[in-house]
């Protein structure tokens, strides 16, 4: 099959899931039983106010017709607007992801720098006392809360040994940020020549990136070392052994054959890790569509809410979409390199 | 003949205790911290040094002594008592929602992999479009539309596990549906349900024990992180998450011990659920003890 | 010097049951034969009777919880039991070869034909990357693979599996070894694929005066292709000598059922029904291994049999065998 046809087969596939989430999120601000028009204009406003978003989402029409309506608007790119701020919510989402791509890219390439080489080295002497211990670690892992991580890093680097700043967002506070030009403040701040801005925004992405790392670090150690095991447990490698090929490349041929599917699980990983990445955005005021979300849904800005998970579920499908085409390409038996 | 065997059975029982163990240390350890949590819970009112909340107004933000082996927290209360009275809330929420997620997942599971085709087909395609959602802002988000209250939080819960546990069973049912045990019941006239619930349940439940308790540590998890946003549980509850919250207010500027201790209670019983079913796994699935 | 003499040979399984109870499974129960240069033997017994293993055994390739408890196996006058890991490593591939089971899912998914070859040639020699393609193709062309050049840049998966079968040839003999074992070279493949595998493998074996040890189930194979055979039951040979002196004058009552059941492709006999129960590895009978399916067992076969027979010439180990 070539790639165009995966593709179109894929994205074939990918309309009814896309149908579902907008369901799901519409049926969001509904569940509750409660009026969805408090939910989504808030307690502050006014009778017209309310009467507007009433004749807006077409409350006295059918389920049904609702339900276009909303579709309607999501296709045009109209996700409402949060009462809070009273801003539009795709707007304030678009401008706030760099933000939190930032965290996250960092976040994940150290978690997978440290996870893929533990996991390997775990495989390949498995159940040594390696092993035992990166086990252990990856349990621990998964068992502690990510905000309770960054409350104790912050307690630890800044109030104890004074080496981190304060966690309050993205740069100091007596920092002007750089122009923005990608939105990343680190960034921006090199390509401007912005010295100062460029070593606050370093320093106060330190803390917030590595408890990113240990959290996504977890996954990747256990799963790495599941597909290592796995590949070990092949034919192929054993008669890699069976011809004498030193240990050095029979371990190559184990990661390169492991590396596929563990790429497309961190790729899979990552939309969790959205989540999870959040909570460290509300500890460190990190600023990113993490705390955004956050704060709308503890204020009961269900405007924001809807969009923001909405935002979240297709940001989901296209990672999966993503990761089925490089397991694709990567994949010499699919026909499509070679 | 009798005699013999019954005396030997809980010699026998020891036996297969100690040879879990040993196969699986890591499952033994889990079920022991999940049991002293479990004592603590509930024994609690014996083990609390205080009332949980009862305030002590002059002593505020008192580090750890004598008298408040783990100091008191911004409102003058106990925060050991806090944390032990906390397991029972831990327990309370896991349980229930495990049961409700096990009691929604296991018929579902059963019977859509006993009967396939269309059914199966949807209901896979329906909770693989459940996937794309991150489940922490799944739950939050459910649990802030539906009002704010400790049931609805296990009812969510219990609704998010439901899914997985569908999975689980569904996978050993389809494993087991052509295999002869079966066919010899089906060709013996058994009724269908009599062949779900005595020859594939037990099955099926084996292989979902692991997953049960990853659930009830994920359930923990989580409650203590809606309990952490401030949603569904309200301070001043003695819940593990709650305390973190205020505890966050006071950890940058040195008073670690609100924060901290209860923090650790999370990761301990959290860790003790993750070790049972991890062990549990390896214990009960051999073949992917090498796989995972 | 014998090339190969496997002496005395136990391999098990050891491991704790849920009760906590150490399981031993005796695999490998006292394997000995020997192996000259220039002959071909065949191992021959039905599934799970340790034929693989004891070729996993030779070649120090078992995995935890099999191991060897006891026993000598000199190759070239060296006990490979006793050898550290590397130096074992090093004899792998280059002294002594193993063909394996499953051709086309022994082969890296991810690295092209001549690639892998390469990789097996320059694991023992020290030559460059392009000797190293050119001594691939070389191999290539010798197993009978039309336009080796284009079948070098190939994937596994392009290969069928009579095709595989040969590069796994090329692989073993890549480096010129002295003895070579192929672990059911044959299973998998169409009827006319089989003869041609084993003709080349024959054809190989002669023409370099190399040792080859050919695992089989098939007593037609044996018939065609080895000059000597040892026959295996529950983890032990039960006769061994030459071909065709084992499979015209059978005298192990496991062997005569076994000749008597095979297909017409080899002997006109009687077609008695064939079978029983797999020996238990974990509790074998004292004694016999075989007088739990033995017709022919009494109170003897409770103490083990002894070999009868002229050393080094047919021999089978049986209380009550055929006369010769």
């Amino acid at each position: 099959m070539t790639l165009p046809a995966f593709l179109a087969r894929r994205l074939l596939f990918s309309i009814p899931l896309l149908v579902g989430v907008l369901f799901f999120t519409f049926a969001l601000v509904r569940i509750g039983g409660q009026d969805p028009v408090a939910l989504l204009a808030g307690p502050t406003a006014t009778v017209q106010e309310i009467e507007l978003v009433r004749r807006e989402l077409g409350l006295e029409q059918p389920l049904a017709t609702q339900f276009l309506i909303y579709a309607q608007k999501v296709v045009s790119f109209d996700l409402g607007r949060s009462w809070l701020s009273n801003k539009p919510v795709l707007a304030e989402l678009v401008d706030r992801v760099p933000v939190t791509f930032e965290l996250m890219f960092w976040g994940v390439l150290l978690g997978a720098a440290i996870g893929i080489p533990v996991g390997l080295r775990a495989a390949l002497r498995a159940d040594g006392p390696f092993d035992q211990a990166s086990r252990f670690l990856s349990l621990l892992g998964f068992s502690i809360p990510t905000y309770w991580l960054g409350l104790v890093m912050l307690f630890v680097f800044f109030f104890l040994l004074e080496w981190a700043p304060p966690g309050m967002g993205r740069i100091s506070l007596i920092v002007s940020p750089p122009p923005r030009i990608t939105g990343s403040y680190l960034v921006d701040g090199l390509l401007t020549a912005n010295w100062e801005a460029a070593h606050s925004a370093l320093s106060q992405l330190v803390l917030p990136v590595i408890c990113v790392a240990i959290v996504a670090s977890a996954p990747i150690i256990k799963q790495t070392r599941a597909m290592a095991l796995e590949v070990l447990g092949r034919d192929y490698v054993r008669l890699a052994r069976a011809a004498g090929l030193p240990e050095r490349a029979v371990r190559r041929i184990v990661w390169r054959n492991a590396l596929v599917p563990v790429a497309t699980f961190i790729g899979t990983e990552v939309t969790g890790l959205v989540g999870t990445a959040s909570l460290i955005e509300y500890v460190f005021a990190w600023g990113g569509i993490g705390q955004y979300g956050l704060h709308a849904i503890t204020s009961g800005d269900f405007a924001v809410v809807q969009g923001y998970v909405l935002f979240l579920a297709l940001f989901s499908v296209l990672v999966f979409l993503l990761v089925d085409v490089l397991g694709f390409l990567l994949e010499p038996r699919s026909g499509a390199s070679g | 003949m009798s005699a013999a065997t019954a005396a030997s059975l809980p010699a026998r029982l020891g036996r297969r205790l100690v040879g879990l163990a040993r196969r699986s240390p890591t499952m033994a350890i889990g079920a022991a911290i999940i049991l002293v949590f479990a004592l603590l819970a509930i024994f609690h009112g014996t083990v609390m040094p205080h009332d949980p909340v009862r305030a002590y107004p002059s002593e505020v933000l008192k580090p750890p002594s004598a008298r408040f082996w783990f100091g008191t927290d911004g409102n003058g209360m106990d925060v050991f008592s806090r944390v032990i009275y906390g397991s029972l809330y831990a327990f309370g929420i896991a349980v229930p929602s495990v049961a409700i997620g096990l009691a929604l997942g296991v018929p579902i599971g059963l019977w859509t992999g006993y009967k396939g085709g269309l059914l199966d087909e949807t209901t896979m395609r329906v909770f693989d479009a459940l996937r794309v959602f991150p489940i922490i802002i799944l739950a939050l988000a459910i649990v802030a539309a539906t009002g704010q209250s400790l049931a609805n939080v296990i009812f969510v819960i219990g609704l998010i596990d439901a899914p997985i546990f569908v999975r689980v069973v569904r996978a050993e049912v389809l494993a087991l549906r052509s295999s002869n045990f079966v066919e010899a019941a089906r060709a013996l006239g058994n009724p269908t349900w009599r062949i779900l619930f005595v020859h594939l349940l037990p099955n099926a439940l084996r292989g979902a024990i692991a997953q049960t308790s990853v659930r009830a540590a994920w359930a923990v998890r989580i409650s203590a992180t809606l309990a952490f946003l401030g949603v569904g549980i309200q301070q001043p509850t003695p819940e593990w998450g709650a305390m973190i919250r205020q505890g966050a207010e006071f950890i940058v500027t040195g008073q670690w011990w609100v924060a901290i201790f209860p923090g650790c209670a999370l990761i301990l019983l959290v860790l003790g659920f993750n070790m049972f079913g991890d062990g549990a796994q390896d214990v009960l699935d051999p073949q992917r003890k090498s796989g995972k | 010097m014998t090339l190969l003499s496997v002496e005395d040979l136990h391999t098990h399984f050891v491991s704790r049951s849920l009760d906590n109870e150490v399981r031993v499974a005796r695999a490998l129960n006292g394997v000995g034969f020997s192996l000259e240069r220039g002959r071909i033997l065949g191992l021959v017994g039905e599934t799970g009777a340790g034929k693989s293993l004891t070729a996993l055994s030779i070649m120090g390739l078992l995995r935890p919880p099999a191991r060897i408890v006891a026993g000598r196996i000199a190759f070239e006058g060296q006990d490979l039991v006793s050898l550290p890991p590397e130096r074992l490593n090093a004899l792998r591939g280059d002294r002594l070869a193993l063909i394996v089971q499953n051709p086309r899912a022994s082969l890296d998914p991810l690295a092209r034909i001549g690639e892998q070859l390469a990789r097996a040639h320059r694991a023992h020699r020290r030559v460059d990357a392009a000797a190293a393609r050119r001594r691939a193709v070389e191999m290539l062309a010798a197993v009978g693979l039309p336009d080796p050049e284009r079948r070098a840049r190939a994937w596994p998966h392009e290969l069928s599996g009579g095709m595989a079968q040969r590069v796994l040839i090329a692989m073993a003999l890549i480096n010129e070894p002295q003895l070579v074992i192929a672990d059911e070279p044959t299973t998998g493949l169409d009827v006319t694929v089989q003869a041609q595998i084993l003709d080349l493998i024959q054809g190989m074996v002669r023409a370099r005066g190399l040792g080859a040890i050919v695992i089989t189930h098939d007593l037609g194979v044996v018939a065609h292709y080895c000059d000597d055979v040892a026959v295996m039951y529950a983890g032990g040979i039960v006769e061994q000598g030459a071909t065709r002196d084992v499979l015209s004058r059978p005298r192990h009552p496991y062997t005569i059922n076994l000749v008597d059941s095979t297909p017409e492709r080899l002997v006109i006999g009687s077609g008695r029904v064939f079978g029983g129960a797999p020996p238990n590895l974990f509790a074998l009978p004292e004694g016999c291994h075989y007088r739990l399916r033995c017709p022919r067992a009494d109170a003897a076969c409770a103490v083990p049999p002894p070999w009868s027979g002229a050393a080094g010439g047919h021999l089978a180990r049986c209380h009550r065998p055929e006369a010769p």
